[in-house]
């Protein structure tokens, strides 16, 4: 397991790790986000989830910096065989590749089913996946440091286009549909809270690429400020699109933001709707996303069987492009989609915590 | 590397092909963009009769032929009447729906939630698409043409000019309807009828919430009633008559503030405190003079009478016969009263809103008089 493993080679600014993180947030949770919380609520508390909800996620980052903290330079791969061996590597590296060539997959094919429904009707579901997989694996093999220099370079145009967006739906929003507040109790939101790790699912991408970082000591407060700045992000779509739409409408719309950003025509300017914006935007954060994921698997699926990605790259397309092509129905995609939000805990609080556990015992055996 | 350029090359012009989404390319003269569905109650035993309003791409360049193209279709359910038109025109793209009209006899037959349930689940059709109830049948609503100008077209604008008149409400959009729908509380429908052949705007069916139907429709008199206690900037005028001397009051500035108490002995009780701001901008007294300080102030208290005369009309009608709480009551029941209404919520229309007394208090406040002020008499 000596072996670097030439993915993981290149050198990233904290800026960039910072804009990888967010852009692998940012993803298909956000789209669903407003609906979930609503479906799981029935109340308008779904902000307050959030917020609980990110400071778990910074309570799971304490644990991967404190674990990152302790072999600096070093990524998961790297320095787990010193604490579990070189079989107990292999053994997380065979969970990632699974959990991560599933993400990757299903994030595609919710990716493919939005372009399917909103832009390209009749093109087959599959020139779709192949062409997207083919460019999330072209990009994948340039490196780490392309990867977030891309993620960085389509980053700040989403969040500017999507905060422009948010300001624009505001000439539909209606406080009332957010009042009252917490009208059910505390109870429907602790029940929701754990269910809402799923709209950080990227979290774990930092066990990975820390080790990449330039100046690891000074990567914590900004990578604190990222989750926090995501979760903001969050809550204000969630109550932008609540304000506009009401709780159970927004419960029964498939594409919230989308339905959102159709309710509204605007005259006199460039351009009357602004859907299309949305949609451009989340293409690229999907693909980000995925590329985060893919790159995750591949650097999982190298380590399990101790080779380069030259000779698994074929194997890695075709995996991924049978994953996005497995679920039959939207309700298929949605479940699984689902399973993987609970897996989420393993991989980034479970693996995470159990080898944080072992490093810190051998260092007392050792003194 | 230069033995991997062709190579290279040739998966760039892949991409370009695969990319630019030339599969789903479709020439634009061989689609039939909608921009109008009326639903209609039909003749045969069939559920719905749908109107839809094409526009004629193939007049666009000459001036005499129709500008638009109406195709009507019956069928049990709105998608199929719409995959019927491809039997007569073009497929058709709804991306440009403007306005669905819906005859009142229909939405007093059928929930209206189901009625627009196909447009909501379409991807095509934004949500951001007018919504009116029309007093004849939608068929013939878009077919009341005047100078060559498409019928929906001239409906959206229509719907969307507020700031000049009273008598009719703000547009109501696909999307707002939906949420109130989904929410089960009761709103108004802007209302558009034939007046002379010209299609006219004005006044406003009721739908009631649980029942999701139309239950009834607000005259005129009434709309102005329902516009102010609902805060609505819409401008419009208020003629009062003293000594069958005409005065006009220009509304600029609406300010509603609902208020809903609750007590155990004495339920619900509700109050609005509605402040009216404007002009006089018509005079018809031979001896007007408002630069001294009484004479406007006869006015406002005329004008005060007049509206508080057309909201306890609408009151009346609300609670007594249709039973529907469009004055948005329910959300302050909602908000300040949460857990009250929780248990009442599905019989608050019927038996909790026609039994909670409604104070309204309105102060008009005239603050200019145009470049006019007086009128000397001999």
């Amino acid at each position: 397991m000596a072996q670097k493993n030439t993915l993981a080679k290149s050198q990233l600014s904290v800026v960039q790790a910072c804009a990888l993180l967010m852009s692998t947030f940012l993803g298909f949770g956000y789209i669903v986000l407003s609906r979930e919380l609503s479906d799981m609520l029935n109340t308008a508390d779904g902000w307050i989830v959030i917020i609980i909800a990110t400071l778990f996620i910074v309570c799971f980052y304490l644990i991967i910096q404190s674990l990152a903290a302790g072999h600096e330079g070093e990524s998961l791969y790297e320095y787990s065989p010193k604490l579990i061996g070189k079989w107990g590597t292999k053994l997380i590296a065979l969970y990632y590749t699974a959990y991560f060539f599933s993400m990757a997959g299903l994030e595609i094919r919710a990716c493919t089913e939005m372009v399917r429904f909103f832009l390209l009707e009749d093109t087959p579901m599959i020139v779709i996946i192949v062409s997207f997989i083919v460019l999330v694996h072209y990009l994948t093999v340039s490196g780490l440091q392309i990867i977030a220099r891309v993620s960085l370079f389509y980053l700040v145009p989403t969040i500017v286009i999507v905060l422009i967006l948010m300001v624009l739906s505001l000439r539909i929003f209606e406080l009332s549909n957010l009042r009252p507040v917490m009208s059910e109790g505390i109870m429907p939101i602790v029940k929701a809270t754990p269910k809402t790790g799923f709209y950080f699912l990227g979290l774990e991408i930092m066990l990975f690429i820390s080790g990449a970082v330039e100046k690891p000591k000074k990567l914590f407060v900004p990578v604190m400020g990222t989750i926090l700045f995501t979760g903001l992000l969050y809550i204000l779509s969630y109550i932008v699109i609540v304000g506009g739409m009401g709780v159970t409408e927004t419960a029964n719309t498939t594409w919230p933001t989308i339905s959102l950003i159709q309710s509204f025509e605007i005259e006199g300017v460039l351009f009357e709707r602004y859907e299309i914006f949305f949609l451009f935007v989340w293409l690229m954060q999907f693909y980000t996303t995925t590329v985060a994921f893919y790159y995750g698997s591949l650097v999982s699926f190298t380590t399990l069987f101790s080779t380069s990605v030259k000779k698994v790259a074929l194997f890695s397309l075709v995996i991924t492009t049978v994953i996005a092509l497995l679920p039959k129905t939207m309700d298929e995609l949605f479940w699984g989609l689902n399973i993987l939000g609970y897996s989420f805990f393993i991989s980034v609080f479970g693996i995470p915590v159990v080898l944080l556990a072992i490093s810190k015992f051998k260092k007392r055996w050792a003194r | 590397m230069s033995s991997r350029q062709p190579f290279h090359v040739l998966l760039t012009i892949l991409l370009l092909f695969l990319l630019t989404g030339c599969w789903d390319a479709r020439a634009i003269e061989d689609v039939a963009f909608a921009v109008g569905f009326g639903y209609d109650k039909p003749e045969s035993n069939d559920k719905i009769k749908v109107t839809y309003q094409f526009i004629n791409t193939a007049a666009a360049l000459e001036a005499q032929t129709k500008k638009y193209i109406n195709i009507t279709r019956e069928s049990n359910s709105v998608h199929e009447t719409i995959r019927d038109t491809s039997l007569q025109t073009y497929p058709v793209n709804s991306r440009h729906l403007k306005v669905l009209v819906i005859h009142h006899d229909l939405a007093e037959d059928i929930q209206i939630d189901k009625l627009i349930n196909q447009v909501m689940k379409s991807n095509e059709v934004r949500r951001s698409c007018y919504v009116l109830i029309s007093r004849e049948p939608a068929q013939q609503i878009f077919s009341n043409e005047i100078a060559n100008i498409v019928p929906v077209q001239q409906l959206k604008v229509l719907s969307r000019t507020i700031g000049y008149s009273n008598k009719k409400l703000p547009a109501l959009t696909l999307g707002k309807m939906s949420s109130h729908l989904q929410e089960k509380v009761s709103f108004a429908i802007p209302e558009v009828r034939t007046d002379a052949g010209r299609n006219t705007l004005g006044g406003a069916f009721v739908v009631r919430g649980n029942l999701q139907k139309v239950v009834g429709h607000l005259n005129v008199r009434q709309t102005i009633g329902l516009n102010y206690l609902l805060g609505y900037e819409v401008g419009g005028t208020t003629t009062v008559n003293n000594d069958d001397k005409l005065r006009v009051f220009e509304v600029h500035d609406v300010k509603s503030k609902p208020k809903l108490t609750y007590s155990k002995q004495r339920g619900f009780e509700a109050s609005f405190a509605l402040q009216l701001t404007g002009r006089l901008s018509e005079d018809w007294n031979e001896d007007e003079n408002s630069f001294k300080g009484n004479y406007l102030k006869l006015v406002e208290k005329k004008v005060e009478e007049d509206i508080k005369k057309s909201i306890e009309d609408l009151l009346t009608i609300l609670q007594s016969d249709l039973k529907a709480d469009v004055l948005k009551l329910h959300d302050l029941a909602r908000i300040h009263h949460f857990d009250e209404y929780k248990n009442i919520k599905k019989e608050w229309d019927e038996s909790i809103f026609p039994e909670i007394p409604i104070k309204v208090d309105v102060k008009a406040t005239i603050t200019d008089f145009g470049t006019k002020g007086a009128t000397t008499k001999d």
